[in-house]
């Protein structure tokens, strides 16, 4: 992938159009405000300092999401591996300023690999196809981890919940 | 019901304003975008003021003013305009901010030092250099990889390259080399890498929570933490260190004339310049080898920053600190 460096302004306008998107995937992760900004912040200063260019914006928010996924669960990895028997940081840590349901309470707590496809399935469209590109895997586990995660929904929350 | 459920959980998670704004500010800091980068349209302070500027200095010392503080027009390097633009925000509002001329502010030294020549020089070369990002495009097509020990300057051609080499031994300067970023889960790394178990004072260990940051091998880094203050307010800082015998070239827009600033003693001492803004705050430190700058916003609202809560930060950090790499 080429490099660029960007100026100001062009980053200001990606970071407009794709920071809702990373702040909801990297919350479902992080599960508290403090620590999804400092995720939200990595991600982008990981796509300036990549330098990456992007022929389309889905390529562009694709590669966010993935990245943003992949940034938290490596920060989650070594904060377990710190604190042995906790899952991941509090909820209490700083309350968001928006409603947690059970539904999204439900969805953070499934396997990363089942919350990403679930995000980028049901929340931005994309097709198991298109999610098995980005994430360099085969479409059938693309569609295993839905059916996986759908399935966990439904157990925890019942019905079609 | 099943997509519709999951869809509308997500769609529960919104970030505000603010917190898009700040994230947006501290982004912008922690890529170390040149100023002039932003609109590609730099200028050069005018010679009037300069000498304006000189004839009071000189009238100053006449005068037998010996003891010169801080001031943030010692650091002003020169003018950036930054175009306006309009908006949508989250309830649906248009939000329109209007054009805007700052004044880039040095955070390597004090005017006629060698880092502030430095990275004048170096904004003087890029403010002319590539206008039209011909250059930056052809490196991108080409693949252009930036050596690891020129991270700092955002560098895209031979030539850059060749100009920060011309200007750091111009100067006496040696480059910052590589860099290293660190999550909060890693801020040992920091600390055992640079020498040094905090940046704050020990007395205000329980009211200083550390992040994440980045460092490069000459030991220059920055670093972001919160002060929780007597106020209860909760201000996040971004520590920045730059020592004088390396090359430095980030910079500082601001709108000088739409800040409060002034000059204050810390409780161990160090003399500083506080720069008060509505909504964030900076501390100047001019060492005799190092400049420290923190920039601080207000966690606990959007409201404006207490002149005491940043004297209270800025008595709170250790302004002695060097890295010992």
């Amino acid at each position: 992938m080429p490099t660029l460096q960007r100026t100001g302004k062009e980053i200001t306008e990606i970071y407009n159009r794709q920071v809702d998107t990373v702040y909801r995937i990297c919350f479902s992760f992080m599960k508290n405000t403090a620590d999804t900004e400092d995720m939200v912040q990595e991600t982008f200063l990981r796509l300036i300092r990549s330098g990456m260019t992007f022929q389309t914006e889905e390529h562009e928010k694709a590669w966010l999401i993935v990245t943003a996924s992949n940034l938290c669960k490596d920060a989650l990895k070594k904060w377990w591996r710190k604190t042995d028997d906790i899952e991941s940081p509090s909820l209490h840590l700083s309350t968001p300023p928006f409603e947690v349901n059970h539904v999204l309470e439900a969805i953070m707590e499934l396997p990363a690999n089942q919350k990403t496809v679930l995000y980028m399935y049901y929340y931005e469209g994309y097709s198991a196809e298109d999610i098995a590109a980005y994430l360099k895997c085969p479409a059938s586990t693309v569609r295993s981890r839905l059916s996986r995660a759908r399935k966990t929904l439904r157990h925890k929350l019942g019905g079609d919940f | 019901m099943e997509k519709q459920k999951i869809y509308s959980a997500f769609d529960n998670i919104i970030l505000s304003k603010d917190s898009a704004n700040r994230m947006l500010d501290n982004i912008l800091s922690a890529s170390e975008i040149s100023p002039e980068r932003k609109d590609g349209n730099m200028k050069r302070i005018g010679k009037k003021p300069l000498l304006i500027a000189a004839v009071v200095i000189v009238m100053l010392l006449t005068m037998g003013a010996v003891i010169v503080k801080l001031s943030a027009s010692d650091l002003v390097i020169g003018e950036s305009f930054f175009p306006g633009k309009t908006y949508t925000d989250n309830e649906g509002n248009e939000i329109t901010i209007p054009d805007e001329t700052r004044d880039i502010i040095s955070l390597q030294g004090v005017q006629d030092s060698p880092n502030f020549k430095a990275v004048q020089e170096w904004r003087d070369f890029k403010d002319s250099y590539d206008p039209d990002f011909t250059l930056l495009h052809e490196a991108d097509a080409n693949g252009f990889v930036r050596p690891e020990a020129y991270h700092a300057y955002g560098v895209y051609t031979q030539e850059m390259i060749d100009k920060v080499d011309e200007i750091a031994n111009k100067y006496g300067l040696k480059l910052a080399g590589a860099i290293t970023m660190v999550q909060k889960e890693e801020k040992d790394i920091f600390f055992d890498t640079l020498g040094f178990s905090r940046l704050h004072r020990e007395d205000f260990d329980e009211y200083v929570s550390y992040r994440s940051g980045y460092f490069y091998e000459c030991g220059n880094f920055q670093f972001n933490f919160s002060i929780k203050t007597p106020n209860n307010t909760s201000l996040s800082c971004d520590m920045r260190y730059c020592d004088k015998a390396y090359f430095d070239t980030v910079a500082f827009s601001v709108d000088v004339d739409k800040t409060k600033q002034y000059n204050y003693t810390t409780s161990d001492g160090t003399e500083v310049l506080l720069m008060i803004a509505d909504e964030w705050a900076r501390i100047f430190c001019d060492r005799e080898d190092a400049f420290i700058t923190i920039s601080i916003f207000n966690f606990s609202s959007s409201t404006t920053i207490a002149l005491e809560d940043v004297k209270y930060a800025a008595d709170a950090i250790d302004f002695s600190i060097k890295p010992n790499v």
